[in-house]
């Protein structure tokens, strides 16, 4: 037995740059959900969604890993915060960012597409992957397609917003020459 | 110094892409696509059911317009059929539900009387529950 340990290191996590920004975006895109969770919207499932433009914008700004992070921990204690953790409206919101996060993958790995394209496709594979889990598993009723084309057009008019906003955001950026 | 200029992703500047064009329209014409193929008047159903007790009693078109009268337990309910939809005109329940339901037009939309055990339904392309609830 050795007579004199040297006291213990306190254990710590290396916290570098990467994971501060992940934390600030994240904070400001539950933010954005709570926010949007406290507004009154004439049919579930309808949002302005400006938690998924921050998505974009650190896509854009930081690669797929920050933003599978970001989009990750938003629809996660987002859930928690307002209180939908596990139920079906969870479901909706986790399926629809999973295939936003998809095709935004893809579309930005294009090379393709500027703000306004991306945010459009993803606000539309959010949508489409929202009402096809609403179909399946909590209305299965052939009544709910006539809410569709509603829907998808609330997509559209809330991608293209969401996409100008990012746009704007992104432009600053470049007139800056900064990338924060 | 700029950077050189296929390093740099057209996002990252804010750029509006021909790509970006493309999806905007694509995205404009399947919403028109959606709404002719889920709103026109292709997409309407064509027939109604009329149950007593569950029973089919009365398959009904609606391009044919038309009044019919079915007996239930409590008495007669009365049915129309005027311009693609139906409604139930009068029915002997103390509440007036059935009539209540006003016209239905779209698959799916039911209206029902149960004092008459009457239920009239609007086929759509297929049918399984209402809904879920949790």
């Amino acid at each position: 037995m050795p007579a004199a340990r040297p006291p213990l290191e306190p254990l710590t996590l290396a916290v570098d740059a990467a994971d501060r920004r992940i934390a600030w975006y994240a904070a400001l895109a539950l933010a954005l959900h709570v926010l949007e969770a406290a507004l009154p919207s004439p049919l579930p499932g309808l949002k302005p969604g400006l938690a998924n433009v921050l998505v974009l914008i650190v896509l854009v700004r930081h690669g797929l890993a920050a933003a599978a992070w970001v989009a990750g921990l938003r629809v996660l204690v987002g859930s928690l915060l307002v209180g939908t953790f596990l139920s079906p409206a969870f479901l909706l919101s986790a399926g629809g960012a999973l295939a936003a996060l998809l095709v935004l993958a893809l579309a930005h790995a294009s090379r393709c597409f500027g703000p306004v394209g991306l945010s459009l496709l993803a606000a539309e594979a959010h949508m489409a992957m929202q009402f096809a889990l609403a179909r399946l598993l909590l209305v299965p009723h052939a009544a709910l397609w006539q809410l569709l084309p509603l829907l998808m057009t609330a997509a559209v008019a809330t991608g293209l917003a969401g996409g100008i906003i990012a746009r704007a955001l992104l432009r600053t950026d470049a007139a800056a020459g900064s990338r924060p | 110094m700029s950077p050189p200029a296929p390093a740099l992703h057209p996002a990252l500047r804010g750029r509006l892409t021909a790509g970006d064009a493309v999806v905007l329209a694509l995205s404009l014409a399947g919403l028109v696509a959606l709404a002719v193929q889920l709103w026109g008047a292709d997409a309407r159903p064509d027939t109604a059911l009329v149950r007593i007790d569950g029973r089919e009693v009365l398959r009904l078109s609606l391009a044919e317009a038309g009044q019919y009268a079915v007996e239930g337990p409590a008495g007669t309910t009365r049915v129309e059929v005027r311009d693609g939809r139906i409604r139930c005109v009068s029915s002997p329940g103390p509440q007036h539900l059935c009539e209540r339901a006003g016209w239905l037009s779209h698959a799916g939309e039911v209206a029902v009387g149960l004092p008459n055990r009457v239920s009239i339904e609007v086929l759509g392309r297929n049918r399984r529950f209402d809904s879920i609830s949790y």
